[in-house]
């Protein structure tokens, strides 16, 4: 009786395929949700010590409500396979991740927004990340550079002017939000799920009164998110200046990018999964990347004379001041501060990204401590270490500042210990 | 299997091919071409088949029993939701598979040598992006709430065209 059941599930899931390959969705969930309660009554015919199948039942229910867009059924049923016996652990589990899911997806709408089909899930590999456990400061500055970085992709989706200094405003920050799942077993990973605010359709177009777009199509957010990081990625100029044309925007794209490149020490890779759609799309953020994009920042700067000698200054990013245009770095006993060149194009959360991690600063001495940068990107702890090895002086007590006199074109950087000193402006 | 699972093979296969070609198998390195034939597919049929994703999807369904049968020795015996599904969700549907010279029980399930086939297709494809669909089916065949039952991942590229294969760990 119960296989006959399931039998017959399985021809209605067979007719529902039929009826959406011909475009008739409403015919389909309806013969989806006719084939859920086949297997709702299929389990409960069960057998208790049939085990397997109970488990491929209940899960195959679940399954089919939520497809059929009936998700208080999935639940109410959910509910009632997890309070009998003869359910495997794995499939307990399995029930339990759903009905986390439709509980998200329940309070999203009670306030009147909806989760997006994507889902992206981010996988970190490292010697410092263990089985489902990953250092909380690294997995945290990881989320905010990725939050930054997706954060951008809705602005530039909704047609915002790129923002340098101000903060986010109060209607991005309204209509987008990140959502992140718990974390789950095996390297560490976690889902993030873009949730949108719900808007009425505008009647003509999708411009607002201030002349910004309304977001019509969620999904293009996740679309652009994944095509410009891959574009990034792979280093294809023309697929980023196609995604994105504007230059402003691309340079600070490439920079967000740049920033969650893991450093290949404490974090080895991090994998990205598009999730949700018709075509899933995976990508591997690898220390490999650092190199071809930094060389991409490089070309993106504007030209400078060639009589300008060129020199790199390796420190821990510790603060950053936006209205006078300067970084500062350190360590804490010798903080130097650094000005950016007048072109440079000076983002906030492209810094912040940055925030107390080694940073490369490139750029010319400007006499005294002075020191100006065109371009500044993450370095690894292993820069940093090299860095302060090759520069120690005075019984090893670390210096960064520039030399009294510019050094010639072919000369290192020679470096002293020294006070803490600002530097002057030129 | 359903007809229209053979219709929406055959059209997505027509998009590229006439009948007979070969149709290459892939298991790790190892590369087998096998022979097809498929019926042309009507105008009806082919306006039938207007959703181009899933027609892809489900004339994969098709190509990967084929697939499994003829070189893993493999036969669909039942489908159940929960597994990932063509949108990598845990909403879509998994084929459940015994070998072929099993006579199928009743209660097929409860065999011990029962798999499940996660399939996903994709019209064209490079390699590259081929390996990167097969990375992502096999990383769902550990989720999603049927991940306990072994697990054959095949991902389904219509226009060389070739059924790659791989168990999952």
């Amino acid at each position: 009786m119960a296989m006959q059941m399931h039998h017959r599930a399985e021809e209605l899931m067979a007719q529902a395929d039929a009826l959406f390959l011909r475009g008739d969705g409403g015919g389909a969930s309806s013969l989806l949700a006719q084939a859920a309660q086949c297997e709702v009554d299929a389990f409960f015919a069960a057998p208790i010590e049939k085990v397997r199948t109970r488990g491929i039942l209940a899960a195959s229910a679940v399954s089919l409500f939520r497809q059929a867009g009936m998700p208080i059924q999935a639940e109410r049923v959910a509910h009632r396979f997890l309070a009998e016996e003869g359910v495997p652990d794995e499939t307990r589990a399995g029930l339990e991740d759903a009905l986390n899911d439709m509980r998200a997806e329940q309070i999203e709408q009670a306030q009147g927004r909806t989760l997006t089909p994507d889902r992206f899930e981010w996988s970190l590999k490292g010697n410092s990340i263990g089985i489902g456990t990953a250092p909380m400061a690294l997995v945290s500055h990881k989320i905010d550079q990725i939050q930054k970085y997706a954060t951008r992709v809705v602005e530039y989706v909704s047609g915002e002017p790129l923002r340098t200094q101000q903060p986010l405003s109060d209607r991005v920050r309204d209509s987008m939000s990140l959502l992140m799942s718990q974390p789950m077993a095996g390297s560490f990973r976690f889902a993030l799920r873009l949730s949108v605010k719900d808007e009425q359709m505008q009647m003509f177009d999708g411009s607002k009164p201030d002349g910004h777009q309304v977001v019509r199509d969620p999904s293009e957010v996740g679309t652009k998110f994944f095509a410009v990081l891959q574009a990034v990625l792979d280093d294809d100029q023309t697929t980023l200046e196609a995604k994105v044309p504007e230059a402003d925007y691309r340079e600070t794209f490439v920079h967000l990018v740049r920033n969650m490149i893991p450093d290949g020490r404490e974090l080895a890779s991090m994998q990205v999964t598009r999730l949700g759609i018709d075509n899933p799309s995976i990508a591997e953020l690898t220390p490999k990347h650092r190199a071809p994009i930094d060389k991409r920042i490089k070309s993106l700067r504007p030209t400078r004379a060639k009589s300008i000698a060129e020199h790199e200054l390796v420190g821990l990013l510790r603060a950053v001041d936006l209205n006078s245009r300067t970084v500062k770095l350190g360590p804490p006993r010798h903080q130097r501060v650094c000005h950016a060149e007048d072109d440079f194009l000076m983002v906030a959360d492209v810094l912040e990204g940055m925030l107390d991690d080694p940073v490369r600063l490139t750029g010319r001495p400007t006499g005294g401590t002075g020191f100006k940068f065109s371009m500044i990107v993450p370095a690894s702890r292993d820069e940093l270490e090299e860095y302060q090895q090759a520069h120690e002086r005075d019984g090893g007590r670390l210096a960064l500042e520039a030399p009294r006199s510019l050094p010639s074109p072919d000369q290192p950087l020679m470096l002293r210990s020294g006070e803490d000193e600002e530097a002057p402006d030129d | 299997m359903e007809g229209f699972y053979a219709v929406s093979a055959a059209v997505a296969l027509g998009r590229h091919h006439k009948s007979p070609r070969t149709v290459d198998v892939q298991v790790g390195q190892a590369v087998e071409p096998y022979d097809a034939e498929w019926r042309a597919p009507t105008e009806d049929e082919k306006r039938g088949c207007a959703n181009e994703a899933d027609t892809t999807c489900f004339g994969a369904y098709a190509l990967a029993l084929a697939a499994v049968f003829a070189h893993l020795g493999l036969k669909a015996v039942g489908r159940a939701a929960g597994g990932t599904g063509r949108k990598g969700e845990g909403t879509g549907a998994d084929w459940l598979l015994l070998p072929a010279d099993v006579e199928v029980p009743e209660w097929y399930m409860e065999h011990p040598d029962i798999r499940r086939l996660e399939v996903s297709g994709q019209d064209e494809a490079t390699p590259g992006e081929r390996n990167s669909r097969m990375k992502i089916k096999l990383n769902q065949t550990q989720q999603g709430t049927l991940r306990h039952i072994p697990a054959t991942a095949a991902v389904v590229e219509f226009s060389l065209p070739i059924v790659t294969l791989a168990q999952a760990s």
